[in-house]
């Protein structure tokens, strides 16, 4: 097995931050857009171009919605990004074992 | 710890995707969740600090116990509750689905509870019991309270130690109750707020254990 065997969606430096910030999660739960970008330490722009990426590939739910009068957006990870990024974690380790 | 961010992604070898891997899920458990050892811990000590002034200043008598010895008492309970409650809505901040509706359903249980707790009192309190047997009966109902919901919060959280915890402090509801006052404010400081730090101990080995089974996924 080699690098170019784990998913491209999940495997450059930013998105796979986003992807192990919503796995993290409990299944179920979904987080706010400043809330995520403040886990991340990244700027909005940054972190919205990742988001429509990773949305693309239907690894994570975007939903926007109204909280009182308040515009509120919640990202999440769908089932399949939840899979993938399961997927993602099996490879990495098979990767890192071989590599001993 | 930040990541230098908005930087173009650069080569990611496995062990440093690994390390992304293990740092944000550390920075989600101990950022976007309540930790059970600030809970534990603040209660531990209004209980034991609290419950401790309550025991030491009733040598003369229940009767005889100074004002100020109750206002401590009550501005530790106060203190316990603002801390467990701005530390929850703090940490979910942000966040909404499952957890969130949990916490909220599960924080506003132990609102009803007490309010209902001290309305029975209240109760009692006209149908005729006075002085000692209040104190017995407020501090018995709110014990039980807490060992009720403790238990729930094991069952809702598949968390062993909280649900043992529960049984221990309902346990303790019943003993403070029988062996009668001043003794139940001794068994409340002891038995009570060590129940409660031994909670903040167990909260703290398990979540070394869990980084540790983390590490050792991959190690």
């Amino acid at each position: 097995m080699t690098d170019a065997d784990l998913d491209p969606v999940i495997h450059a430096q930013s998105r796979l931050r986003v992807v192990a910030t919503l796995a993290a999660l409990a299944p179920g739960d979904r987080l706010t857009f400043p809330r995520l970008q403040q886990l991340l330490d990244m700027t909005a722009g940054n972190l919205s171009t990742h988001l429509r990426k990773l949305e693309e590939a239907e690894y994570v739910t975007v939903e926007k919605t109204f909280e009182g009068r308040t515009p509120a957006t919640y990202v999440g990870l769908s089932p399949e990004g939840r899979a993938a990024f399961a997927r993602y974690t099996r490879a990495l380790t098979d990767l890192l074992g071989g590599a001993r | 710890m930040s990541q230098p961010a908005d930087l173009p992604d650069a080569p990611l070898d496995a062990a440093a995707a690994r390390a992304i891997i293990d740092a944000q899920r550390t920075r989600v458990r101990t950022t976007a969740y309540t930790d059970d050892r600030v809970i534990f811990g603040i209660w531990a000590v209004a209980w034991t600090a609290g419950y401790g002034l309550l025991w030491a200043t009733s040598g003369d008598g229940t009767e005889r116990m100074p004002w100020w010895a109750w206002a401590v008492f009550g501005a530790l309970i106060l203190t316990g509750v603002v801390t467990t409650v701005v530390h929850s809505v703090r940490r979910m901040s942000g966040m909404t689905g499952v957890s969130r509706r949990t916490g909220q359903l599960y924080g506003w249980s132990w609102f009803v509870a007490f309010v209902a707790g001290q309305a029975v009192v209240a109760g009692l309190a006209d149908a005729g019991l006075t002085g000692n047997a209040i104190t017995l009966a407020t501090n018995g109902i709110s014990a039980l309270i807490v060992g009720i919901l403790y238990m729930a919060g094991g069952a809702l959280w598949q968390d062993r130690a909280q649900f043992a915890l529960g049984v221990w402090m309902a346990l303790i509801a019943a003993v403070a109750t029988v062996v009668g006052l001043p003794a139940t404010f001794a068994v409340m400081c002891v038995a009570g707020g060590g129940g409660m730090a031994l909670g903040a101990v167990l909260a703290h080995v398990a979540q070394s254990r869990g980084r540790a089974a983390r590490r050792g996924a991959v190690a």
